[in-house]
């Protein structure tokens, strides 16, 4: 809790940015706190952002919880940063461990969302460019089929199987293997 | 089941909530397919048109045999997976991928004469040197650098267990992988010469066996991990070239790499550093000890260090003469296990924490048998910036004698942490015990601790008269007992 504490006081200083979401609702957040957005650090880094970002691809349901997601772990690159470069705070070096694991804690409960809000976190990670939910939410779908047969995947995620017979039992023949 | 999915296919246009899966654009599917494992990964194409071509374009792949199931006859399951990995690796060229990742069991490779896995492996590197035109440019952008038709794109390699690398493979990470920042064997034979690359920035060795393999030349290396594993050659010292290394991982045991010892270059970046000798009473006998000291020496402008398996004295390492001892002058955070008391200038510990004046934190592993000096001083000067102490495997019998001496030589510690080996109740120890009751501290007076806000005592069992003195020796050291938090956790 120590990092996260003096990571928002280092940001209390830094420039402000406005995110405009697709139904007009402003997100004042820290330039730390947007620049995980790639999208949007170049947005900044071409002195486009005065006025605000408009985001129209991205409602207000969700750009909350992505700068929920950026607050947190820009506060965890800031501390990693820190670590690396010089250890002034060694002592408390600990801190930081819990501090890990506490982002740990903070994704698994981030990811407790029903599916269509996990596609539009997904989409919305995708346009923003922010690598890290981007993983996080990818991760989430490849393990929620793990392990499963294609027809539970087909009744989980309400994919229509618009395969022909014939069609099917080529893909076998080819894929054999896969399936053995 | 099947018939549900027949009923939906049939009738159903637009089932509740919409396929939205299927709804999103290739490049996020592979993303999204980049996260399973490449059999499961295969499966999807059985799911609907729309997934039918999609895997063969995946930009990360995860071949792990861990993904088949054991059959009782290995040999047919292996065949299985021989058969599988030929076809995939038929319809998805390395050259291409992000990511490559192979994962075969530890005995695929005796299971046959030859080793498979390393043979695709072979195979791929072969037809990408023979091949006359680029690969298709990827469609996601990522084009392949048009200087060079061979090179890989690949950003990541991670091979397990492949007991055949061999000098192609080097050459080929050496002068065709352009953009490899990681590179991890693990259980694998190495038989080349060296690992040489112009962007690897993460380096990983671990339980290799080195056939001939004498060293690593990469500019860019920034992590370098060597643990466990095997060498032919236990003399010679292994050469490392990593100008730019900023953290270093070394395990050394008297058959591996690293047994040699090893020889790196000068590392003005290197801020951290792990080394650990195991199986030290071979490395004695082999008198390779000296070698390892001379490791220390390569690692002393670290910031942050963790010793273990370094409880030898000056002597037995061979070092003549104390003061060519390497100076930490930087160094911050030291952890130190199984490294002795670190309170005798004959040990080499004693040394590394008297040339480590500006020490922050330091970790102590105790040893289980202590012989503390009664009454004296630590041998060296005080720690001025010691901010955190933490002892682990603290004995409280030895009546806070260890604890004393170290509180005495940290005059501005905030926070202090114990982790309590387990009171004894054995009746010679608490014969000593109660024996040298009579040397707590004479004068606590001249030894307070007005910084120390926070102390920790992690406890295993009650033994409530010992935590009753422990307290009672800690708060006579605390001025500022309003701001001093004390802090008792049991643990199993």
């Amino acid at each position: 809790m120590a990092s996260a504490g003096s990571g928002d006081e280092k940001a209390a200083a830094a420039a402000m940015i406005t995110l405009i979401s697709s139904d007009n609702e402003k997100f004042e957040v820290t330039e730390a706190t947007a620049t995980l957005s790639q999208t949007i650090r170049h947005m900044i880094e071409d002195g486009c952002t005065d006025g605000g970002v408009p985001l129209p691809n991205v409602t207000s349901k969700i750009l909350a919880r992505v700068i929920e997601y950026c607050k947190k772990h820009a506060t965890a690159a800031a501390g990693e940063e820190g670590s690396s470069s010089s250890f002034s705070d060694a002592a408390f070096l600990e801190v930081d461990r819990a501090f890990l694991e506490e982002l740990e804690e903070f994704d698994d409960a981030f990811l407790e969302v029903d599916r269509a809000t996990l596609f539009d976190l997904i989409l919305a990670a995708n346009y923003l460019d922010i690598k890290g939910l981007l993983n996080l939410t990818c991760q989430k779908v490849a393990d929620s089929v793990k392990g499963k047969t294609p027809e539970q995947i087909r009744e989980m995620y309400n994919i229509v199987n618009d395969l022909t017979p014939e069609e099917e039992a080529e893909i076998r023949r080819e894929t054999q293997w896969a399936f053995e | 089941m099947e018939a549900l999915g027949k009923r939906k296919r049939a009738g159903d246009d637009s089932p509740a909530g919409g396929d939205r899966l299927s709804a999103l654009p290739d490049h996020l599917l592979h993303e999204i397919m980049s996260h399973m494992k490449a059999r499961q990964m295969v499966q999807t194409c059985s799911l609907s048109r729309r997934w039918r071509r999609l895997w063969p374009n995946v930009p990360r792949l995860d071949i792990d045999q861990r993904e088949f199931p054991v059959t009782f006859a290995p040999d047919r399951g292996y065949r299985n997976f021989d058969d599988f990995v030929h076809f995939l690796l038929a319809k998805v060229s390395i050259a291409r991928l992000d990511a490559f990742r192979l994962h075969v069991h530890v005995c695929f490779a005796s299971a046959g004469p030859i080793d498979n896995a390393s043979a695709w492996l072979r195979r791929a590197i072969m037809s990408s040197a023979a091949a006359q035109e680029p690969p298709v440019a990827f469609r996601r952008g990522g084009l392949i650098s048009s200087g060079d038709p061979y090179c890989w794109r690949l950003k990541m390699l991670y091979l397990s267990n492949l007991r055949d690398l061999d000098e192609s493979f080097a050459e080929h990470v050496r002068s065709r992988c352009p953009s490899l920042e990681e590179l991890q064997l693990i259980g694998c034979t190495c038989r080349f010469r060296a690992i040489a690359s112009g962007s690897l920035r993460s380096l990983a060795l671990v339980s290799c066996v080195g056939k001939g393999f004498t060293g690593i030349a990469t500019p860019t290396l920034r992590s370098l991990v060597v643990c466990g594993g095997a060498s032919d050659d236990t003399t010679s010292p292994f050469v490392v070239a990593a100008p730019a290394l900023a953290c270093l991982s070394l395990d050394v045991t008297p058959y591996n790499l690293a047994a040699g010892g090893v020889s790196f270059d000068e590392m003005a970046s290197l801020a951290r550093a792990s080394v650990c000798l195991k199986e030290r009473g071979t490395l004695v006998k082999i008198k390779q000890l000296r070698d390892h000291l001379f490791t220390l020496r390569s690692v002393s402008n670290v910031t942050s260090l963790e010793l273990s398996g370094f409880d030898m004295t000056v002597e037995e390492a061979g070092e003549e003469s104390m003061s060519s001892f390497p100076e930490f002058n930087n160094l911050r955070t030291l952890e130190l296990s199984q490294c002795g008391l670190c309170d005798d200038l004959s040990r080499v510990s004693g040394h590394i924490l008297r040339n480590s004046p500006n020490l922050e934190k330091l970790t102590l592993h105790l040893p289980s048998c202590l012989k503390v000096t009664i009454g004296e001083p630590l041998p060296y000067p005080e720690f001025k910036n010691m901010r955190a102490l933490i002892l682990h495997n603290y004995d409280p019998n030895d009546d806070f004698r260890t604890l004393e001496r170290f509180l005495r030589s940290s005059p501005i510690l905030e926070k202090l942490t114990l982790h309590c080996r387990k009171f004894s109740n054995d009746t010679t120890k608490k014969k000593r015990g109660t024996s040298k009751t009579k040397n707590v501290v004479q004068d606590p007076m001249d030894v307070q601790r007005e910084n120390l806000r926070l102390t920790e005592i992690i406890y295993k069992d009650d033994d409530i008269g010992r935590l009753g003195q422990l307290l009672d020796f800690l708060l006579r050291f605390s001025r500022n007992l309003p701001n001093n938090n004390l802090r008792f956790t049991k643990v199993d």
